[in-house]
């Protein structure tokens, strides 16, 4: 298995992991719009999604074909679903399954050779 | 009332994705030269300025919807990307992303289109507050 494949995976969590973060930060008041952004939650959040992002640059170099990259990208929609199930409390309806299902398999077919 | 605020909240959330999509451009020059190299550094700086802007829109933006909903929206990249590298990289399209984003399209159609039917609630209220379920209760 490709070793940028296993980079991209961890880059993912990585990136929905910090959403997660930034939500729950979104969701709490604040005194002031300062607070607002410099909290725990909103650095560590984009903390990680730089790191994510670092790690999805090196991973561009993995790959012959820049295409399969938005392709393991498509992964972190059905992540950032099944965190906010569990954070969050946000339903899993069909209508949700469907949208991300479309969306990845269109994902897919745009990045056919 | 209720129209003008869903259209600015869905107005911001295309315009940061837009943004977003800028970054994927920029990280493709910046993948493309040495590692630590001045111009290297230089686009991943400029990566750096854009995500900062994307950073204070989004954190607004998430205030009024689902984050599942409001993520997967992240979608609409590809048909910038598409965009860009028609403008930019003078690539050719092929049919099959022509197909591709408009199945993406019709994704982000259906999850955008929250009805009562499937008991769901929509992914946006009026007041901008987290959703809530048939039984009134926050789903945040």
């Amino acid at each position: 298995m490709n070793p940028y494949i296993l980079l991209m995976i961890l880059s993912q969590f990585i990136a929905s992991f910090s959403q997660i973060l930034l939500k729950k930060s979104s969701e709490k008041e604040y005194p002031n719009r300062i607070r607002e952004y410099l909290n725990v939650l909103v650095i560590v959040g984009y903390g990680m999604m730089f790191i994510s992002l670092f790690l999805t640059m090196i991973a561009y170099k993995g790959f012959e074909n820049f295409a399969a990259v938005p392709v393991l990208e498509s992964m972190g929609y059905i992540i950032v679903m099944l965190l906010s199930r569990i954070f969050f409390k946000e339903s899993i309806t069909a209508r949700k399954g469907l949208g991300i299902a479309l969306i990845i398999g269109g994902i897919i077919v745009y990045s056919m050779v | 009332m209720k129209k003008k605020a869903d259209l600015k909240a869905w107005l911001m959330l295309e315009f940061v994705f837009f943004l977003y999509s800028l970054t994927s451009v920029l990280s493709k020059y910046s993948s493309a030269s040495d590692p630590l190299s001045v111009r290297f550094l230089l686009f991943y700086g400029l990566i750096v300025v854009v995500l900062g802007i994307y950073a204070l829109l989004w954190q607004q933006v998430i205030k009024h919807f689902e984050l599942t909903v409001a993520y997967a929206n992240k979608a609409v990249c590809l048909l910038w990307a598409l965009i860009w590298s028609l403008v930019l990289f003078h690539d050719r399209i092929k049919p099959n992303h022509v197909i591709g984003i408009a199945i993406v399209m019709a994704g982000i159609y259906v999850l955008n289109s929250g009805g009562k039917k499937d008991g769901d609630g929509p992914a946006l209220k009026d007041d901008g507050s987290a959703p809530e379920t048939e039984d009134g209760e926050v789903n945040a």
